[in-house]
């Protein structure tokens, strides 16, 4: 069940009412049945791997909670971790493994081994296997006790709003508040105020911005050798809007339902591309997940405590795991390690830089300079999208030539840009949708509110007329209907 | 508290729901090639129990049945339920749309559409699977034509039935009458005549002798259920073949129908292989091969007036006020005949005779400067608007509106801009940029300047709000 379609419109406004009709005790029942009828929407039978995955985590972290013995809370730790990673690799990765060896071995002269599976990819398993994985650590870590109550953990686990594509909830976060659900209500009308303009923000950016720059990053990915250096740059430029008002949109949409009935979950970007360098990129892009990588990841693996070299290594290992995180492919992994990359030069320049800016007289307070550092960023951030956007390695490589090498401005005194899915009236739409995104993101960079709490502060028919004025815009003008499936959110895939 | 916001709650779902319903008005289907007419609006703005008699079907209903004759012959009040490709199950659910607000005495169904199971065309899909209100009746519709068990087909059917999946990209094609009523579907009743003549193929379908097709259960389970829908309403049932170019198969699968219904006690009045007693002419009659022409529709609509005058006992309702749409069906049935001759016609005097009396219409007379050069008598013919020598010497733009003529400017370069109110939306414009020149004349964004011409004459519909007829003498 897409966010973006009717069955979610019928779906939600029924949990909804009925989680204000049931007593307290019943809500977390209620919120469980509803997360796995979500689920189930795609595909019933993988119900059984997030039942699965409960069950082992659950289990585990109440030993790990329980035994006072090191060896055994390790090896059930480590046990829990492998046997979920190994789903996790499966599902996921068994077929990019084996693709892998295959082509290894065929230098050999060696014949292509067959797989013995055909699964589909489950939506949402590196989501909540990172979520349950960053729980049992917790647990072993002492951060939270291992929750008793199998109802209260199921749900942490399948929560609908964040189920399919995060945020990743950290469990100090979201288990005590889904665990108070029996004690207080957590209901308001303000968090219903805000949510609900959280949710029409995500649909808005969702529907009538990124499924519509879809159109025109679609044909120019795929027919990329057909173009020049215009209709490259300006794909590769609305993919990086594309897939920001996507996962995004789906975010907004995630945090607003659960806002809506009382539940706060993480924020998970914070305008990233008005970040200053890769590292401020990351502190805003996906926050959830940088987090995760953080706290599982960098830091087990040392963090910047064993010295320079480590601290570079383990980056870059942080940045190409991220990459294989979101997709079992290599341009996904040179997509990681471009930002591994740009990072750790980021860090070691950054000393050199200070002082060329020290001895030539450039002044680091002005707008331009922060400028010229948001332009930057967004223009090496914009290279590495072409290798996450590429269908392979050599098709990002060659659209990055031919981007560079046939430049061709003539194409903008002509109607060629036009003619790529987008007519006139559609690129109007669209470039006023970018300039409402780029106004509501300058309001939550300046006064650091995001949309939602924004609005529900402003007199009550300003904010009415905000709503109304989404609703209608996203009924007419989103992309959806007969003639355009209901296109799946990117981040489903991952 | 919580009562002030359970009201404020309920208020701006309120609200939102009256934008969306707003909205909803502007983006929903509307016929838009066929000149935003259709027979449900024109349905709608007919009053309760006023129609008499209904005819279901397709364009060879809508071309060829022309209420205005049963009207003028008889009085009788009839209305086309059609629309373009209208299937079987449209015809029915179009029929049980109509019985909600009308209890008609006599209804034929004609029995084209029984002749194929699915649209071949999308567009007619789209006309008759949005035409019908959003309802119980409508998701009828859709459950009877498309097959609940295919995943393709349900989807269909919930994008139908939804309307918003489809309509909403209607925003790229919006236009005048999406946002305001149009005036015609206040009086039009169902009827779609055209008044060109193209001829036809000979056809002579008694020359096809054929097997009567076994008729198909989906057809029998339908005539069916429109012989219990006329017991429990309580009409006369007629089903009707209109004369069109039918091939063996749709003339055994008629045949076939034909000999189900007559099994049934059902009347059945088949003027396709029994076309001659409408003395139909190939080169008069018909648009196409498949569809009549006005005078074709008058043929068969009278023989049809006398059919019902010698079967069903109706009422003549000529003179009374609560049937005041079919005078004016009437009256616009004979401004599309007029205008086919205007149309037709290059003569000035007889044009200009043609528009004397009309009283529907506005005549724009624009006159260049550099009119003797024409050598031709333009004064002569122009008097029968009233126009005398001194005006006319001065050449210009004048409107001829009500029987009277009046000027609106000079062709001269210097003086302001002259306008005059045409309709609620439309105002004639006159600035002199040189003869020859475009825009000297326009009706609203519409450029009507001689261009070319010493004379123009340009003919505004005042009731349709629209340019009906230009020549340039």
């Amino acid at each position: 069940m897409l966010f973006n379609s009717i069955q979610f419109v019928i779906f939600f406004p029924a949990v909804f009412l009925l989680y204000l009709l049931f007593p307290k005790k019943a809500k977390p029942i209620l919120l469980l049945a509803a997360s796995y009828f979500f689920y189930m929407c795609w595909n019933p039978k993988y119900i059984v791997l997030i039942v699965l995955t409960t069950l082992t985590t659950y289990a585990a972290a109440r030993v790990i909670d329980a035994s006072g013995k090191t060896n055994v809370r390790k090896g059930f730790l480590t046990g829990c971790i492998l046997f979920n990673f190994a789903i996790l690799f499966l599902f996921k990765y068994f077929d990019f493994f084996l693709s892998t060896v295959n082509k290894g071995i065929s230098l050999f002269g060696a014949g292509e081994l067959k797989s013995p599976f055909h699964f589909l990819l489950p939506v949402g398993i590196s989501f909540y296997t990172f979520q349950t994985i960053g729980y049992v650590i917790d647990v072993y870590r002492g951060t939270i006790k291992a929750e008793k109550n199998i109802v209260d953990y199921a749900l942490f686990v399948s929560f609908f709003p964040q189920l399919v594509a995060g945020p990743i909830e950290k469990s100090e976060n979201l288990l005590p508040q889904i665990k108070s659900l029996k004690e207080k209500n957590l209901f308001n009308y303000e968090n219903l105020v805000s949510g609900f303009g959280c949710m029409l923000w995500g649909l808005f950016v969702k529907m009538v911005i990124a499924d519509r720059a879809a159109i025109l990053v679609n044909q120019v990915f795929d027919h990329y050798y057909r173009y020049g250096t215009v209709e490259l740059v300006l794909a590769m430029v609305l993919f990086s809007l594309q897939i920001y008002a996507d996962f995004a949109g789906y975010s907004f949409i995630a945090i607003g339902a659960a806002r809506c009935m009382g539940i706060r979950l993480m924020e998970n970007f914070n305008t990233p591309y008005f970040s200053t360098g890769i590292k401020d990129f990351w502190n805003r892009w996906h926050i959830s997940l940088s987090l995760w990588f953080k706290d599982y990841l960098y830091i087990p693996l040392g963090g910047n405590r064993k010295g320079k070299v480590r601290k570079y290594l383990n980056l870059f290992l942080v940045f190409l795991a991220s990459g294989l995180w979101h997709g079992a492919s290599w341009h996904f992994v040179i997509w990681g390690a471009i930002h591994g990359l740009l990072r750790c030069l980021e860090d070691l320049l950054s000393p050199l830089l200070a002082k060329i800016e020290k001895n030539t007289g450039i002044r680091t307070t002005p707008f331009s300079y922060r400028f010229w550092k948001v332009a930057l960023t967004f223009f090496f951030v914009n290279i590495a999208w072409v290798f996450f956007r590429a269908e392979n390695l050599s098709h990002a490589v060659d659209y990055l030539r031919v981007m560079f090498t046939r430049p061709n401005p003539w194409v903008l005194s002509g109607e060629g840009i036009y003619e790529l899915g987008l007519d006139h009236r559609e690129f109007g739409i669209l470039a006023a949708a970018i300039l409402i995104l780029f106004a509501v993101s300058l309001i939550r960079k300046k006064l650091g509110k995001e949309i939602g709490v924004f609005l529900s502060e402003q007199n009550l028919y300003f904010r009415w007329l905000v709503y109304i004025a989404l609703i209608l815009v996203i009924i007419v003008f989103g992309v959806y209907g007969v003639d355009f499936s209901s296109a799946k959110f990117i981040y489903f895939d991952f | 508290m919580k009562t002030k916001n359970a009201i404020k709650f309920i208020l701006f779902v309120s609200l939102a729901v009256l934008s969306i319903a707003g909205a909803f008005r502007v983006l929903k289907w509307k016929d838009t090639s066929g000149d935003y007419n259709s027979s449900i609006e024109q349905l709608k703005n007919t009053p309760r129990d006023t129609v008499d008699v209904v005819f279901t079907g397709s364009s060879h209903t809508y071309c060829g049945i022309a209420p205005a004759t049963f009207w003028s012959q008889e009085g009788y009040s009839v209305f086309d339920m059609a629309i373009s490709g209208q299937d079987k199950y449209s015809s029915y659910h179009s029929l049980k749309e109509l019985l909600k607000t009308q209890s008609p005495e006599v209804v034929f169904v004609d029995l084209y559409p029984f002749t194929y199971e699915k649209h071949a065309v999308e567009g007619n899909e789209h006309r008759n699977m949005m035409a019908l209100p959003t309802g119980l009746n409508s998701a009828e519709q859709l459950k009877d034509y498309y097959d609940i068990s295919e995943k393709e087909e349900r989807t269909k059917i919930a994008n139908y039935f939804l309307r918003w999946p489809i309509v909403h990209t209607r925003y790229r094609e919006l236009g005048k009458y999406d946002y305001l009523k149009n005036p015609a579907n206040d009086f039009i009743r169902g009827e779609g005549l055209m008044f060109v003549a193209n001829p036809a193929e000979y056809f002579d379908p008694s020359a096809y002798v054929c097997e009567a097709a076994e008729l198909s259960d989906k057809n029998m389970q339908l005539i069916d259920r429109f012989i219990e829908l006329s017991e429990k309403e309580n009409f006369s049932l007629v089903f009707i073949v209109i004369p069109y170019h039918s091939g063996d198969t749709d003339l055994s699968i008629l045949d076939g129908a034909i000999s189900y219904i007559e099994g049934k006690n059902v009347p059945v009045v088949d003027l396709n292989r029994g076309r001659e007693v409408l003395n139909l002419d190939v080169n008069t009659d018909f648009i196409d091969n498949d569809h009549l022409n006005g005078y074709g529709a008058e043929k068969l609509s009278s023989y049809l007036t006398a059919y019902l005058k010698e079967n069903y006992n109706l009422s003549d309702h000529r003179g009374d006020s609560a049937y005041h749409q079919w005078d004016e069906d009437y009256a616009y049935c004979g401004k599309l005949a007029f205008e086919t001759v205007l149309n037709q016609c290059e003569s000035l005097p007889e044009t200009l005779n043609m528009l004397r009396d009309q009283r529907d219409y506005a005549t724009v007379v624009s006159l260049e400067l550099d009119y003797q050069n024409a050598e031709y008598p333009y004064l002569e013919d122009l008097k029968i608007f009233g126009m005398n020598e001194a005006e006319f010497s001065a050449a210009g733009v004048w409107v001829y509106d009500n029987g009277g003529l009046k000027r609106i400017s000079y062709n001269n370069p210097e003086a302001p801009v002259s306008t005059y109110p045409l309709g609620r939306y439309d105002t004639l414009s006159a600035s002199f940029h040189g003869d020859l020149q475009p825009e000297n004349v326009m009706i609203s964004t519409t450029d009507i300047s001689n261009c070319g011409y010493y004379l123009k004459l340009t003919v505004y519909d005042k009731t349709l709000e629209r340019v009906a007829f230009q020549r340039g003498f």
